[in-house]
């Protein structure tokens, strides 16, 4: 399993999850090997001419950067940690690098400069921001150091660039590609938005699978339940054009399917629910709509209730009725409890009106 | 002896309530089609109630749907599977008899049909839970009580519960029904001015 990042896990470019924008970033991966094979081997095959110090670094960059290429790969990912690990590795060899001539000096460079192009293709900009000015200043020194031949300043402004434009390719290159993946991912699900598919799928889809299979036998008192329930959920992709799993409306769906898998009809009526609903009023009103349905099961001695959300005058209003027994008091008393302070709790009112004999009506607003 | 049509693409509905009438003495499905034109084509005067889909799959408009059939001599009951209120009351008004919701067994859907078919039927839950509801600029305007009395009957409340909790009486909530079903006919009818129109866009402003 490969290890998300944990440290920066909101900087990370792209999942290891997701094939597609995977596959692409393995493509990046491929030319920063290229890169570095060319720019360090070519280092390696100077070794005769150069001291031992350099040709060893050389080949503790090669052997670092495959570390560094297979975990990309792997991920489909620049891990930031790995980047920054190979940041600090490249300042380290340009400070210290520059001690050991001219070829040390070139040896710095190729370090700084692969760096760069790294740091522009696995980090933020606000990493980046950060990171850069470490990069160039290294160079700086290193191109400072005592020696034959001390840089002028257009050699340093010069060099500056190159390592800001080679981060600054790489960015671009990340953005680019950021965008034909999400290009990509937007056409290949036409359509409902992920989160919506995904309900479809693992609901009125599954369902009607098992059905079409045989495996079940649809007169079932559960699979026609979970069909009651799909259908709700589709009533409301008809009606809204969208699903949205946290809303009232998905919310109610379940809620009346599970009372219907346990005997109990419900007659379910929405009309005009707003989809912006702060999450804790849904789940409340869910929850006490699930509490009067239990109790008209416990309770009421039918088999039917009623159970209706609307929009009246500004406010959301669901109403679970019965024409049962109506509560007494040893029964009314908990329930209503819970209902009432549910509601309160989230800024709004619930009420359980019964009259023996008369059947119940609870009623939630907020 | 209630002679049924069904106009709907749903054929297990359709095949199910040809079964069902077959052994029923009241109630006989004496022909089914998928749209509007073939039934029209064949003929409707052996036929006391046709039970019209609201959406077709020919994506005829379904008000015009309730005009032809109820202008052919019919009896028009809306089914639906799905329904928003202000598509219902659109095509309600275009002259149908009363709207069952397909949510409903087929027992109970008969039972509605032969109640509207005998006019005992003052308004279904799912009707009134339609008119409550009905957002459209061109709805009828709803007194205070009357709005009060369907919001409450269409939340399955019985007739006598709903009038109990608004503090009128059961005959009087029958008459507010009554009423409101009036005012949808009459704007079916196209009697209406854009100064109507105009008068109750102002009214919803203000209201709000």
């Amino acid at each position: 399993m490969p290890q998300a990042p944990t440290k920066f896990p909101d900087m990370t470019i792209a999942a290891a999850d997701r094939p597609g924008p995977g596959r692409l970033m393995r493509l990046l991966v491929v030319a920063v090997a290229l890169h570095r094979a060319v720019s360090f081997g070519l280092g390696v095959a100077d070794g005769p001419e150069s001291p031992n110090s350099v040709t060893a670094t050389y080949v503790l960059l090669i052997a670092w950067s495959a570390a560094l290429v297979a975990l990309s790969w792997r991920d489909g990912a620049f891990h930031p940690a790995a980047v920054l690990l190979d940041i600090a590795l490249a300042i380290g060899v340009g400070l210290t690098a520059t001690g050991w001539g001219d070829s040390g000096e070139q040896l710095g460079h190729r370090a700084l400069q692969a760096a760069a192009v790294i740091a522009g293709l696995g980090l933020t900009v606000r990493l980046q921001a950060v990171v850069l000015p470490a990069l160039v200043a290294a160079g700086l020194a290193a191109l400072s150091m005592p020696g034959p031949d001390s840089a002028s300043w257009t050699e340093n402004a010069i060099y500056t660039s190159i390592l800001v434009g080679l981060c600054l390719t790489g960015t671009l290159k990340q953005r680019l590609l950021r965008s034909v993946v999400s290009t990509l991912e937007a056409r290949g699900r036409p359509g409902l938005p992920a989160e919506e598919r995904r309900l479809v799928h693992d609901t009125a889809m599954a369902t009607l699978s098992a059905i079409a299979s045989g495996a079940v036998d649809s007169a079932n008192d559960r699979v026609r339940a979970r069909a009651a329930r799909d259908a709700a959920y589709l009533r409301q992709m008809l009606l809204h054009g969208r699903l949205e799993p946290g809303s009232l409306a998905v919310g109610l769906a379940d809620v009346v399917a599970d009372a219907e898998a346990t005997g109990l009809r419900v007659r379910a009526n929405y009309a005009g629910l707003p989809s912006d609903m702060d999450p804790r009023v849904t789940t409340a009103m869910a929850m006490a709509s699930r509490e009067a349905l239990n109790n008209v099961r416990r309770h009421a001695g039918v088999d039917e209730a009623w159970l209706t959300a609307a929009v009246e005058e500004g406010e959301v209003v669901v109403r679970i009725v019965d024409h049962g027994n109506g509560l007494t008091d040893a029964s009314g008393t908990g329930i209503t409890e819970s209902i009432v302070a549910r509601m309160r709790e989230v800024g709004g009112t619930g009420s359980v009106e019964s009259d023996p004999g008369a059947g119940t009506v609870v009623e939630l607003r907020c | 002896m209630i002679r049924l049509a069904a106009v709907d693409d749903d054929r297990m509905l359709t095949g199910a309530l040809g079964t069902w009438s077959a052994e029923r003495a009241d109630m006989r499905l004496v022909a089914a089609a998928e749209t509007v034109e073939p039934l029209l084509r064949r003929g409707t005067g052996d036929i006391d109630v046709v039970l019209l889909d609201l959406l077709l799959a020919d994506r005829s408009d379904p008000a015009e749907n309730v005009r032809r059939l109820a202008a052919a001599g019919p009896q028009v009951v809306i089914v639906s599977v799905v329904a928003e209120p202000g598509e219902v009351m659109t095509a309600y008004t275009a002259g149908a008899s009363g709207y069952v919701a397909k949510s409903n067994d087929l027992s109970e859907l008969a039972g509605a049909v032969r109640r509207i078919a005998a006019g005992d039927e003052v308004c279904r839950p799912e009707l009134a839970f339609a008119m409550a509801h009905d957002q459209r600029p061109e709805r009828p305007r709803l007194a205070a009580r009357e709005r009060q009395l369907l919001v409450n009957y269409a939340s399955g409340m019985t007739l006598e519960a709903a009038a109990r909790r608004i503090g009128i009486r059961p005959s009087t909530a029958k008459c507010y029904l009554e009423r409101v079903k009036e005012k949808y006919r009459r704007v079916g009818r196209p009697t209406y001015t854009k100064l109507d129109l105009a008068d109750r866009a102002r009214e919803d402003g203000l209201a709000r």
